[in-house]
């Protein structure tokens, strides 16, 4: 049986967690979890959050926590069960303009990383990154990992204001910026792509365990398409 | 039916119980900062508890009631004036057409909620009626109420009957009955019921000692967010990296220069910092009672007794609305 521990976070929600580190497997457990909750959800459930090796779910007052745990159990060993025949998930594309003007941190990350601006691009996508989880604001994706040796320092003071749609790198991760915020993270580009707008329906273009492929595109393809 | 807001003060928003289904996405659930308030003033109109209704914090507010209506004060934070008129919370309240409703400074509370009976015509999104200025989801555009809002009603004036209502000033009525308080406003208390976080364990025992000891001040900077908290410094045993992992109003996390903050309402979905302590459900109406600058202490009770204390809470809210319908 896989390692796990369940704790409150709430009188009304329990987490469960696999481990406390980024690893493809634990995300993997996650979703498969996450995956067996929706095919025979509790009844009473409010929501249910995956994270990189946790997930958390929410129900109502009226559930017993014990039931809830022995719900869960039930539900870890059922997904651990069908683990093996994962799903090849479709790849997004994402068209990420690299233009300098957009990529303000790029210096930096390749000075950071002894590369040239060409290798760090050709590295952004030539890879196919999985969203471990969104969280931090509605609709940022944490993707990853990043190749081997590659541990960006986030910036030493946050920025106050990191354009929407910036595409950027933090520690083995990297991210898009659905919405213009502070961040700390280093920005490499830009996607013209709303991510997350309430006004759509689906309101967020992505969701955990997406696989994802940035495509570079020119500044005139962007502005075509922004 | 409609009310025109005047003045909206310092901050106004409409709210519900929360938006559920989207956390997955990075969605907070948001809604009422107390809950359990926005319930009352929901019931005492014979709305749905999750109903959207105004959310007022502390004074300044001014509100003009177009039609004859039925409403509902709940919670605290200020006290409403119909011109020299005081009204009271927690009965249902009949005003007159062309009425102006005016919040002014009260000693204790932090926030008021406002229900029409009827409810407000607010367009829902992602299922909820909650106002998450951060990402401009619900509400009114998404945004804190301005002057000049105007916020209709989804239904005609329903069917409460006049002559149940004693007159208080000119065409003014209120119900004759009155829901007890069950946030414990006016008690006088400061201690704040918690059971142990996730990482409890990993704080040195002095620094646990010291957060069940020691008083800390919700700091000014404190919000729908989260409330900061300024007082002795609580430390890790060694330095812990923690990958992110989600998060819920209630959680006490421990910054790394040793800050706790309380994370509330409008708490983000997942994340990093290690969590010594998660507030019982029932006193996070209370927390949200509380003005910045004031004092708390935090009380470890066990998971069960958190437990007892919600489900009592649960129960009153049960029997209000068994007596009122």
């Amino acid at each position: 049986m896989q390692p796990f521990r369940i704790y409150s976070i709430h009188d009304h929600a329990l987490t469960v967690e696999f481990s406390q580190r980024i690893s493809e497997d634990d995300n993997q457990k996650v979703l498969a979890l996450k995956h067996s909750i929706e095919e025979q959800p509790l009844p009473g459930l409010l929501d249910c959050v995956p994270a990189y090796s946790s997930l958390s779910i929410y129900y109502k007052p009226e559930c017993k926590r014990e039931e809830v745990i022995h719900y869960l159990n039930e539900r870890i060993e059922c997904s651990a069960a069908g683990l093996n025949n994962r799903s090849s998930d479709k790849i997004i594309q994402i068209p990420v303009c690299y233009d300098p003007s957009f990529g303000i941190d790029q210096e930096f990350v390749c000075e950071h990383l002894q590369i040239t601006r060409e290798q760090l691009i050709q590295k952004h996508t030539g890879n196919i990154f999985r969203i471990y989880m969104i969280g931090f604001i509605p609709g940022f994706p944490y993707m990853g990992i990043l190749p081997e040796g590659w541990q960006i320092p986030r910036k030493q003071t946050p920025a106050l204001k990191i354009p929407a749609g910036s595409v950027a790198l933090a520690g083995q991760q990297t991210g898009i910026y659905p919405a213009e915020v502070p961040g700390g993270w280093q920005v490499i580009g830009r996607t013209p792509l709303k991510i997350f707008d309430v006004l759509r329906e689906p309101s967020c273009l992505v969701k955990a365990g997406d696989q994802v492929k940035f495509e570079s595109i020119s500044l005139n393809e962007y502005n075509s398409l922004s | 039916m409609s009310i025109t807001i005047l003045k909206p003060g310092i901050m106004s928003s409409v709210q519900d119980l929360g938006r559920w289904g989207y956390q997955q996405y990075g969605v907070p659930v948001g809604g009422a900062m107390d809950k359990i308030s926005a319930a009352i003033a929901n019931i005492i109109c014979s709305n749905d508890e999750n109903e959207g209704v105004i959310e007022l914090t502390l004074h300044g507010a001014s509100v003009l009631i177009n039609e004859d209506s039925f409403c509902a004060f709940a919670g605290g934070g200020c006290k409403v004036f119909a011109d020299e008129q005081e009204l009271p919370f927690n009965r249902l309240l009949y005003i007159p057409a062309f009425t102006v409703l005016q919040t002014k400074p009260s000693a204790s509370g932090c926030r008021a909620y406002l229900a029409v009976a009827g409810g407000f015509n607010v367009e829902k999104q992602m299922g909820s009626a909650s106002t998450y200025v951060a990402s401009g989801i619900g509400g009114m555009n998404g945004k804190n109420l301005k002057t000049g809002d105007i916020l209709s009603f989804k239904k005609i004036n329903p069917f409460f009957d006049l002559n149940t209502l004693k007159s208080i000033s000119g065409n003014l009525r209120v119900s004759h009955w009155q829901v007890p308080d069950l946030i414990g406003l006016n008690e006088k208390r400061s201690d704040i019921h918690v059971a142990a976080g996730p990482e409890y364990d990993r704080f040195d025992e002095a620094s646990r000692n010291t957060f069940f000891a020691s008083t800390f001040t919700i700091g000014l900077q404190s919000n729908r967010m989260g409330y900061r908290l300024e007082g002795e410094k609580i430390l890790m045993k060694e330095k812990h990296e923690m990958v992110s992992t989600p998060v819920t109003s209630g959680i006490v996390q421990v910054t790394h220069e040793g800050n706790p903050i309380i994370l509330m309402a409008d708490a983000q979905t997942t994340g990093g910092y290690p969590r010594i302590a998660r507030v019982c459900s029932a006193d996070i109406a209370w927390l949200a009672q509380m003005r910045p600058g004031m004092k708390i202490r935090f009380k470890e009770i066990k998971e069960e007794e958190s437990d007892k204390r919600n489900s009592k809470v649960i129960e009153a809210l049960k029997k209000i609305k068994f007596c009122l319908v």
